[in-house]
């Protein structure tokens, strides 16, 4: 027997009454665990990342109207301007991890009202479709110049040269508001998942200037402009570089890309 | 160790444990989603209830792979092994809340089934900092499902002492698993040392107090058998098939005993009970629980976790029970206790070896 009175009668569970040592062991020890468990859970909480700021309406559901574009993931551009008077133009996705492509393909290029629920974060909007509430309007509206060959009609796009960012590859849905945080390795899964349903994939990229991070927002597509989703998804939530032609599509950061042009970075 | 099969009876040792479990439990959910909640009050109450799930199991985790060793260095300790199942079982709920939480949470409502999303989200089994670390905490909540589902003394019937305590020592490969789970997961994206520091020290505290353990044991054994081969007629014994145990006979005390390892490495545990010393496999057939540490209480050796009781003269448990533990002969000589290493067949009344009072 180890470390312990000889005279002091056994503990046995099924027997009342406790050894009055034990007794007093015990209630030290449960209150020592008490402590340490509590003094983890405080601690381990406060040394995570803080998170961002972001939100997802999950009970309040909105109506929006708007110009529908399917190409080359679906959006709406709103008929309310930014504050700085900006086109705001949103992507609409489907519940889950899917593309709302389908819900709004009747809609592309027209004017269409529809109920959804918004996600957001910082000046980025998305809209979570509610199933069978799409209403198209009438035609869209074909002002104002075309910049490039592959811009819808009424959009502007302004073509910022080749370019090669560093970033990580996320799920729009997810890291606009929907979870957070919505990135980095724990969240590789579901971005993938989400990413191959069709949502659309953006290469966050953060900049440091005068001690302030900001963060650019771009949407990649292939060379072409269409969607790459299936083609990246090894490199998802990873840090990784992507060298292509980055263009300003109204308020909507492009980078047009070869997926063979995105390359990890990150080390064994 | 019933023939008749029972539901178990909470009786206040085990109300209060699971009092306590619970409260822990709440405690560190509770804290860690609060405290949370409190620093960044636009946190998302979903991530922190899911990581505080986690966080909960793996602490309760160390609690349940602490119990052991602890009761070995004292018997002070022992009343935590009483209900250490119910412990057990409640670690596994709480990881089970926390696995199928993260699967509905990240894997669900996509363009796969999720359980192979999740097995099959991440590939990069070429790089340590980006190796897929959700199949890792999967396996561990399979073989913690398998502990917990066999966890009731009816399965320790039907699979037999060797094979239900192998399963559960596969608890040892499940917290090795949750280990890589935690550094190969969150602590690849988060940088808060103190995580880092958490994660060591609880491997540290687990290792260490198994190895403090583990040392005594060895240091114990090792002195007695030098201690034993020191006397006289050890040639006539060792032709008997007798091997030297331990000196000082005389120091076993009244109805408790002295534990020390066969040459092959089983230990057996020597009681003294009135003026004679009688020889038991350490291993209660419940759940391998170390009978030398227990006492003889009304003529029958009780083992110290959950009471299992088993008589003095030939190992069996009193009637209706019939579990057996296997008895061994004894002889001393000059204080020396000497043992034959082969067990007597089990339910074999030996006379025993009487004590040199």
């Amino acid at each position: 027997m180890n470390g312990d009175s000889r005279d002091e009668p056994m503990f046995v569970g099924y027997l009342d009454g406790m050894p009055r040592r034990t007794r007093a062991a015990m209630r030290a020890t449960v209150l020592g665990v008490f402590v340490v468990v509590a003094s983890a859970a405080a601690a381990l909480t406060s040394a995570q990342l803080p998170f961002d700021a972001s939100g997802y309406d999950l009970i309040s559901v909105r109506t929006f109207e708007g110009v529908v574009r399917v190409d080359p993931h679906p959006t709406i551009e709103l008929d309310v301007p930014s504050t700085a008077g900006e086109i705001v133009r949103a992507f609409v996705v489907n519940l889950g991890k899917f593309s709302a492509r389908g819900a709004l393909e009747e809609a592309d290029g027209k004017r269409a009202r529809l109920r959804g629920k918004l996600v957001y974060r910082g000046d980025q909007v998305m809209i979570e479709l509610l199933p069978w509430s799409v209403e198209v309007l009438g035609e869209g509206e074909s002002a104002g110049d075309v910049a490039a060959a592959s811009a819808h009609p009424g959009e502007t796009v302004e073509a910022h040269g080749e370019v090669t960012l560093v970033g990580e590859i996320v799920d729009s849905k997810c890291y606009y508001g929907v979870m957070n945080p919505g990135n980095l390795k724990p969240h590789r899964g579901c971005a993938v998942r989400c990413i191959s349903g069709g949502i659309p994939p953006v290469l966050l990229v953060r900049s440091e200037a005068a001690g302030e991070t900001s963060v650019r927002y771009v949407l990649l597509v292939g060379p072409d402009g269409a969607p790459i989703n299936e083609a990246i998804l090894d490199r998802v939530a990873e840090p990784v570089q992507a060298k292509g032609a980055l263009e300003r599509h109204d308020d909507m950061w492009v980078l047009r890309v070869a997926p063979g042009d995105i390359t990890r970075v990150t080390s064994n | 160790m019933s023939a008749h099969y029972q539901a178990v009876g909470w009786n206040r040792h085990k109300k209060t444990y699971d009092l306590v479990v619970v409260g822990l439990v709440v405690t560190c959910l509770a804290l860690f989603v609060a405290v949370g909640m409190w620093r960044v009050p636009h946190a998302n109450p979903v991530t922190l209830l899911l990581r505080g799930l986690g966080v909960t199991g793996f602490v309760l985790l160390h609690l349940v792979l602490s119990i052991g060793p602890l009761a070995r260095l004292s018997p002070v300790f022992a009343p935590l092994l009483y209900n250490r199942r119910h412990l057990g079982v409640t670690m596994f709920a709480v990881a089970a809340a926390h696995g199928l939480f993260a699967l509905g949470y990240y894997h669900a409502l996509g363009d796969a089934e999720p359980i192979t999303a999740m097995l099959t989200a991440n590939g990069r089994l070429d790089s340590v900092s980006q190796f897929p670390f959700q199949p890792l905490g999967f396996v561990a909540l399979v073989i913690l499902a398998l502990m917990a589902a066999t966890s009731h003394d009816l399965w320790l019937k039907v699979l037999g002492p060797r094979v239900w305590k192998s399963l559960h020592m596969l608890v040892y490969l499940a917290y090795a698993l949750v280990v890589m789970h935690v550094a190969l997961g969150v602590l690849q994206s988060e940088t808060s040392p103190t995580l880092s520091w958490a994660l060591g020290g609880g491997v540290c505290w687990v290792l260490g107090l198994h190895a403090v353990a583990a040392m005594r044991t060895v240091a114990d054994d090792g002195h007695m058998r030098r201690a034993a081969g020191s006397v006289a007629d050890e040639a006539a014994l060792r032709t008997e098939g007798f091997v030297p145990l331990f000196k000082g006979a005389r120091e076993v005390p009244t109805d408790r005993a002295r534990v020390a390892a066969l040459p092959a490495g089983q230990r057996v545990a020597v009681f003294r009970h009135g003026d004679r010393l009688r020889a038991v496999s350490n291993l209660c057939r419940h759940q391998g629980g170390p009978l030398g540490e227990g006492r003889v209480m009304d003529g029958c050796i009780t083992c110290p976790w959950h009471g299992w009781q088993y008589r003095v003269e030939d190992g069996c448990s009193p009637p209706p029970f019939d579990e057996k533990v296997e008895t061994y002969r004894l002889r001393v000589v000059s204080d020396a206790v000497w043992i034959h290493p082969t067990s007597a067949p089990l339910g074999s009344t030996d006379e025993g070896e009487e004590a040199t009072l």
